[in-house]
């Protein structure tokens, strides 16, 4: 009898494709493993363009809806990872569009469910979040990608179906435009 | 308010900025001691930003839970694949019968030869049953059966190298014998051929060519050629197909021309 130890990662063994196959395949709990692999990079990636946690919530079951009804059309041009983040970031745009952007005051709620942070990180993190709020959705995306779920440029213009060099002046513009509100807003306090 | 740097000092900076490599920051506030504060300012900025990462835990239901429609859809997608799968191979299947069974129809069907052969607008004759004849079949479309620049028939000269449609044409040797002849017209067309008393075989020559050449021809131009050459009259009957004459015999009413419903007056 022959054995081998074989290094999946090797032959380009990916989890995420064993997954697909198995809910194809009609297996819903696979579809369970990718929704806990998956929903709390989602949640962040729509907080972050949506801002407010309920939105965001909506927008991750909204988002793993469009992924569940749409896993069969899936063709393996990309990571799964990069199409799912497609998915979430159209989504919470057009989920932010729907709204209108509610003027809510999340952070400062978000703020008082941390007890031990101290109080120099809840100001900062008010500042961010008040600096993001006055970015339009499309930057939000952006930096969230890139700052939040640490994607690469290359990734980032897979998930937001662009070219490398368009996404970093996408990037770079936002960038630009959050340190601007950034500044003002800490010249203000 | 930062002041504004040139777009590649610029990229400098944000890399120093969103750097965790201490020697990267090292270096570019030696090249640019001047934009220490600038770089210190946006090291904070990102610093903060990255740490303002939305706390997922508790935010996010713990399961995903697709609507029962969704699931529906899901479901029915799995048994719709083979589904289709199996309708498809059906009508694959149904369309070949479809096609095996007018071909069918069109190879029992009475042979039509080519639009303005005199042969043509009599009527023609049909195979027998079980007799039909592979070789009868089809349109011969004028022109084919004749050269356009000679006005001879293709193939008198040099068998053609790919002869038009060869099995809706009846292949006749350059030198035979009549009986011969009426026998290939016979198996080749499928139609019955009656050879009435006084008629004598005899060697006929179809065509001037070389033993092996072949001459191509239309039923009805066959049987004339035919005609001619063994010195006989070929009367078309109808479904009953060919009956052949002596050609001394003289025939009234039995001019091929006539139509099935002529019936010949038979020598007693």
């Amino acid at each position: 009898m022959m054995s081998a130890v074989i290094d999946m990662g090797a032959f380009g063994f990916d989890e995420d494709s064993v997954l697909v196959e198995r809910f194809l395949a009609g297996d819903h709990s696979a579809f369970d493993v990718l929704y806990e692999r998956y929903r709390e990079k989602v949640y962040v990636l729509a907080k972050g363009i949506l801002l407010d946690p309920d939105d965001a919530a909506d927008a991750v079951q909204e988002a793993f809806t469009l992924i569940f009804r749409n896993l069969p059309r899936f063709h393996r041009r990309s990571k799964l990872s990069t199409w799912i983040f497609r998915i979430a970031v159209n989504a919470s745009i057009q989920r932010g569009r729907r709204l209108k952007h509610r003027a809510r005051q999340a952070p400062l709620e978000e703020a008082a469910d941390r007890p031990y942070e101290s109080e120099q990180n809840l100001a900062d993190t008010d500042l961010i979040a008040k600096a993001m709020s006055r970015l339009r959705p499309e930057d939000r995306a952006i930096l969230s990608l890139f700052y939040w779920e640490d994607m690469t440029l290359n990734e980032i213009a897979e998930t937001l179906d662009c070219g490398a060099n368009a996404a970093k002046t996408r990037l770079y513009r936002a960038r630009e435009r959050f340190r601007e509100q950034y500044e003002r807003l800490g010249g203000e306090r | 308010m930062s002041r504004k740097l040139d777009p590649e000092t610029e990229d400098l900076l944000w890399a120093a900025a969103e750097s965790d490599d201490p020697a990267v920051v090292e270096e570019f506030e030696r090249r640019f001691p001047d934009l220490r504060p600038e770089l210190a300012t946006r090291r904070v900025m990102v610093d903060v930003l990255r740490k303002s990462r939305p706390d997922a835990r508790g935010s996010v239901r713990a399961n995903f839970e697709p609507s029962p429609k969704q699931k529906e859809v899901l479901g029915k997608r799995v048994v719709l694949i083979p589904a289709m799968a199996a309708l498809l191979g059906v009508l694959a299947f149904g369309a070949y019968q479809a096609t095996l069974y007018f071909t069918r129809g069109k190879e029992e069907s009475p042979p039509i030869t080519s639009v303005g052969d005199p042969q043509a607008s009599g009527p023609q004759p049909t195979a027998p049953s079980g007799e039909t004849g592979d070789t009868a079949t089809g349109v011969i479309p004028d022109g084919m059966a004749r050269d356009p620049e000679t006005g001879r028939p293709y193939g008198v000269g040099e068998r053609p190298p790919n002869p038009p449609q060869p099995e809706k044409l009846v292949e006749l040797p350059p030198e035979t014998t009549l009986f011969a002849a009426l026998d290939q017209f016979s198996q080749q067309t499928g139609f019955s051929v009656q050879v009435l008393p006084g008629v004598v075989d005899a060697p006929i020559r179809l065509f001037d060519g070389q033993p092996g050449q072949a001459l191509y021809l239309p039923p009805g131009e066959a049987i004339r050629a035919i005609e001619r050459a063994g010195n006989v009259r070929i009367l078309d009957n109808g479904p009953e197909g060919y009956l052949v004459f002596p050609a001394g015999d003289s025939q009234p009413g039995s001019d091929p021309l006539g139509g099935p419903g002529m019936q010949p007056q038979l020598p007693d």
